[in-house]
């Protein structure tokens, strides 16, 4: 049989978690609401390596001589990267858009070269582009 | 004790429920054939999907090797040696070729021979003629249409010979060439998904653009994948967002390869009618279940007219498709209008 005793409420058992569940609350609001650092950067890689990290505030062009061979010239203008120029057999890398939103990314099959936006969150960005 | 645990318990409920779970864990690999793979999976660690990743990759490595029609390797009888072979003799061949092909076959017949992959001697002159024009662009020059039309007598299906039997494939015409790039890369990847939904119950991937999701995404909700937008100068970069628990959503469009020939781009997927680039569209995207049909079907769409295309996709079950016009008016079936993000409930 149960006690009365464990049964008996006080009103102040409620208030702790009431006050635990209210902070941890604000707590999540606040980390998603306050603004995150928002530099955005074009991270340029080759087989997965770092090799040039261009501010989007600042307009740039540069020509990576690949050392396994093969050029790109990547672009920064107005916010937006590009590759503007390559000497690979698809010109795939070429004809793709410039792009300035975190996530996006170019890339030169070829070459093993990757342009990807980074910095900040990428907002409403979808998961992955069909193309 | 007891009023503490009743403080602490709700705190760290909370506190679980925003943040644990498996984490979401991406690789971007580009791979010797000229695919991109992406691939997003929630798990346990960073260690676990690393190690699961690396043996889907090596899954890829092989069939690219094998569905490789430019390259042949030590020891390995690929597409590229049936090609050589044409007229020859048969080529005993791993079954994941064979597989491909009987599906070539039937995406033949489904698509009213408009994808044939036995028409690699026509592709084959678009092909070259396009590498040329890209190495220099200022000789470019289109195929002899002369020649395209030779080619053209060589691409009867009927004379790619599978012996199930035997595990051989013999091309009887000797002219002839395979050419399966407009299935190969969607088969492909469902059946390496096939296998990555026993290592995840939460991924999505996507090969050169052919995206294929496995389930939801780690926190319950639907994957958001887009369509690119074919028109490159567009602001936007995409024309619409879907929501798939599953499915594979493919595209296929005039604005990744081309090549310009006197001002003017012609583009990779070539009309079997008028052995010129297909000038319906310049994108169509299919959504359905299995990725080599989506991949298949993105092409036949691309090559017949909006209306013929809405036909097909009505007489199928659970396919869906978008269409992108040569005036970039966005057209779309119910069932892909149903499962844009913003749509209200998936489905
Ligand atoms: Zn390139």
């Amino acid at each position: 049989m149960l006690s009365t005793d464990k049964l008996t409420f006080h009103i102040t058992d409620l208030l702790i978690p009431a006050v635990a569940v209210l902070l941890a609350g604000v707590l999540m609001v606040l980390s998603a609401v306050l603004p995150q650092p928002e530099r955005r950067e074009a991270m340029i890689t080759v087989d997965g390596e770092v090799i040039a990290v261009l501010p989007l505030e600042t307009d740039a062009d540069r020509l990576f001589e690949l050392s396994a061979g093969g050029v790109n010239r990547v672009v920064v203008t107005d916010g937006c990267v590009s590759v503007s120029e390559a000497d690979c057999a698809t010109q795939v890398c070429v004809h793709h858009r410039a792009i300035s939103r975190v996530g996006e990314s170019i890339v030169c099959a070829p070459h093993g070269l990757v342009v990807t936006v980074v910095g900040g969150e990428a907002a409403d960005a979808p998961d992955l582009i069909a193309r | 004790m007891k009023r503490l645990l009743c403080a602490v318990l709700p705190l760290l409920l909370l506190l679980v429920g925003c943040q644990k779970g498996p984490t979401r864990y991406s690789r971007t690999t580009v791979d010797t054939f000229d695919t991109v793979v992406q691939l997003i999976a929630y798990d346990v660690d960073e260690q676990s999907f690393a190690q699961k990743a690396d043996s889907l990759e090596a899954a890829w490595q092989e069939y690219d090797r094998l569905y490789d029609i430019y390259n042949e390797y030590e020891g390995l009888n690929n597409l590229c040696t049936v090609n050589r072979q044409a007229g020859i003799a048969p080529v005993k061949v791993d079954a994941r070729i064979l597989d491909l092909l009987a599906f070539g076959k039937e995406v033949y017949t489904l698509s009213g021979g408009k994808v044939n992959i036995a028409a690699g001697a026509v592709l084959k002159l678009w092909h070259d003629a396009r590498t040329a024009g890209l190495a220099s662009p200022a000789t470019a020059v289109l195929p002899d249409s002369a020649a395209l039309k030779e080619a053209a007598k060589h691409t009867d299906i009927e004379d790619m010979i599978l012996d199930r039997e035997a595990g051989t494939v013999y091309l009887k015409d000797a002219a002839m060439s395979l050419d399966v790039g407009a299935i190969a890369k969607g088969y492909a990847t469902e059946q390496i998904c096939r296998q990555a939904e026993t290592l995840w119950e939460s991924a999505a991937v996507s090969a050169g653009g052919n995206v294929r999701t496995i389930g939801v995404r780690g926190d319950g909700s639907p994957w958001q994948i887009a369509v690119e937008n074919p028109d490159q100068t567009a602001e936007q970069p995409t024309v619409a967002t879907v929501q798939l628990e599953g499915e594979s959503l493919v595209t296929s469009g005039d604005y990744q390869r081309y090549y310009t020939v006197g001002g003017v781009p012609y583009h990779h997927i070539i009309d079997p009618v008028t052995l010129a680039p297909a000038a319906y569209v310049h994108e169509t995207s299919v959504l359905c279940d299995d990725s080599g049909l989506a991949d298949a079907l993105s092409t036949a769409l691309f090559l017949m007219p909006v209306e013929d295309g809405k036909k097909l996709v009505d007489s199928l079950d659970g396919v869906e498709a978008l269409w992108v016009t040569m005036d970039h008016q966005i057209t779309m079936t119910d069932g892909f209008e149903s499962r844009l993000v913003g749509n209200g409930e998936t489905r």
